[in-house]
């Protein structure tokens, strides 16, 4: 079963190309690694998936169904690249209305939350003000609120930007997690080695086009890094032809 | 769980947001002002004013007095709750909060809605609080009956919902100082073209096309104060302009929630 797909994508922003006939199709349960250099095209593919902007050109289906149609995103969970936190909010209000907002209610909204501030370390910090965390604690917040209620697709972009070593190695431990439990993970990074360890597909990004895609089996030469291929295929010394993560699968 | 729960969830940290927010609390205190405002139009004895060799007593004033300070404080409300709805809806968006409520399982029309409720929540419940303060002025010190001062109160409701919803869709798309200061001054010449209507006809160009098809906020409060300075307006004419107003209010609320769906979310 497909659970995202771009076909035909193209998307401008004026005179600027930001995604050029995209084609990707990801299957559920994948857990893919949407990689490539800044301003490849990588968040606006978020955003399209999410219905925060609409093709230009192309057609996008999140679980078959238009992004504008809100029962798309049932179940969804992502941490924006640019997180912004209500500044003047509690963190516990914060995950509540975002419970909220994801159908929870009562005692199931309660148990979610708490067992949300128990896994990302941030049991202590509930009845702060959001605007007054450091950066990495917003990040876990962050993160808290991606989490919240057993999602069973994840979008993260940079999700480790601003975490310290400690906060990396978690947030790797949530997000093989979810994978251990199916969930279908689209992750956007430049940390390619944190890729690695967590995805399964990738999906390389470059001048808005799919530069290559596929299982990383499929992609990485003997011997060579994630971060060795990416480097070729973006600097073109070799081609690597496109497949979808679905038909690599 | 039920949009409409949602949009009551959404809707309540619209207002927790306004009141967290400077925005509230200048709301607020631009409330206090209109209402001391209103304190310092109503505070005189009854006295004599000479005014062409003639001498009147000053609390026959009373009838003009009244609309003139109970009109002025609900158009200032009704500004109060523009400026609140400017911002919103465009301070979310362009702070970059917005993306992430939006990525939960609700429609952009619903976030719409649910801050232009958050707004108007909080612009009516200022407004109408110092609207009641005014009320209770006007019929202690000048003996005004309260009940035109009801029906304005209702007017000044539905004419504040319009302000809103129009001052947040303009915000979408332009600055939000700008918006405010297209807000303004539309409102004064709705108002200066009801205004004039009531003393001579206006029929052609542009104040002639704001008199007939524009939102009658004023003429809304003329004739729910009439009562204190004229004889009360027929039921048709009443009806008429509170068709038009409701007219507005849905149209400008539909305009809103069509033009967000269609914008691309900035960050």
């Amino acid at each position: 079963m497909i659970a995202l797909e771009l076909a035909g994508v193209s998307k401008r922003y004026g005179l600027r190309r930001a995604l050029e006939r995209v084609d990707l199709a990801i299957p559920a349960g994948a857990a893919v690694g949407l990689l490539g250099p800044n301003g490849a095209g990588k968040t606006t593919a978020l955003r399209l998936l999410l219905g925060f902007t609409r093709p230009t050109l192309g057609s996008v289906r999140l679980r078959g169904r238009d992004p504008s149609d809100p029962g798309s995103r049932e179940g969804l969970g992502y941490l924006p690249e640019r997180l912004r936190l209500p500044a003047r909010m509690t963190l516990a209000a914060f995950l509540r209305l975002h419970g909220g907002l994801s159908g929870l209610g009562g005692s199931a909204l309660e148990r979610a939350v708490d067992t949300t501030l128990d896994r990302t370390g941030l049991r202590e910090r509930e009845h702060e003000l959001l605007g007054s965390l450091s950066k990495g604690l917003a990040q876990r917040a962050g993160f808290a609120q991606a989490l919240l209620g057993e999602p069973t697709m994840l979008f993260l972009d940079e999700p480790t930007s601003g975490l310290d070593p400690l906060g990396v190695r978690d947030a790797r431990d949530w997000i093989r997690a979810a994978r251990g439990e199916g969930h279908t993970l689209l992750i956007s990074s430049h940390v390619l080695t944190e890729v690695e360890k967590v995805c399964d597909h990738v999906v390389i990004v470059h001048e808005g086009r799919v530069a290559a895609s596929g299982t990383l089996d499929a992609l990485l030469l003997p011997g060579e890094s994630l971060e060795d291929a990416f480097v070729r295929i973006v600097r073109g010394a070799r081609k690597t032809p496109p497949t979808t993560p679905g038909e690599a699968a | 769980m039920s949009p409409a729960r949602k949009l009551a969830l959404l809707a309540a940290d619209a207002v927790s947001d306004g009141v967290r927010n400077r925005v509230g609390l200048f709301a607020l205190l631009f409330a206090l002002v209109v209402g001391l405002f209103a304190d310092r139009c109503t505070a005189f004895d009854a006295g004599t004013v000479m005014l062409n060799g003639r001498e009147f007593d000053v609390r026959d004033g009373a009838p003009l007095m009244g609309p003139f300070v109970f009109g002025s404080c609900a158009l200032l409300l009704v500004l109060v709750t523009g400026f609140v709805a400017c911002d919103a809806l465009a301070r979310p968006l362009s702070e970059g909060t917005a993306t992430l409520w939006l990525s939960r399982p609700i429609s952009r029309a619903s976030y719409a809605l649910s801050r232009l409720a958050g707004a108007l929540g909080l612009g009516l419940a200022a407004g109408i609080a110092v609207l009641l303060v005014v009320t209770v002025l006007l019929h202690l010190r000048l003996g005004l009956d309260p009940k035109p001062a009801l029906a304005g109160m209702a007017v000044f409701a539905v004419d504040a919902w319009i302000v809103a919803a129009v001052a947040m869709t303009l915000a979408l798309h332009l600055p939000r100082v700008v918006a405010l200061g297209a807000i303004v001054l539309a409102l004064q010449m709705v108002v200066f073209t009801n205004g004039l209507h009531t003393v001579a006809s206006v029929s052609g160009g542009l104040l002639g096309a704001i008199e007939h098809y524009g939102p009658p906020l004023g003429t809304g409060l003329i004739y729910a104060l009439a009562p204190w300075f004229a004889e009360g307006v027929s039921a048709a004419d009443w009806l008429a302009v509170v068709a038009r107003l409701v007219v507005w209010g849905a149209g400008s609320t539909a305009l809103l929630a069509i033009l967000f769906r269609r914008i691309d979310l900035p960050g």
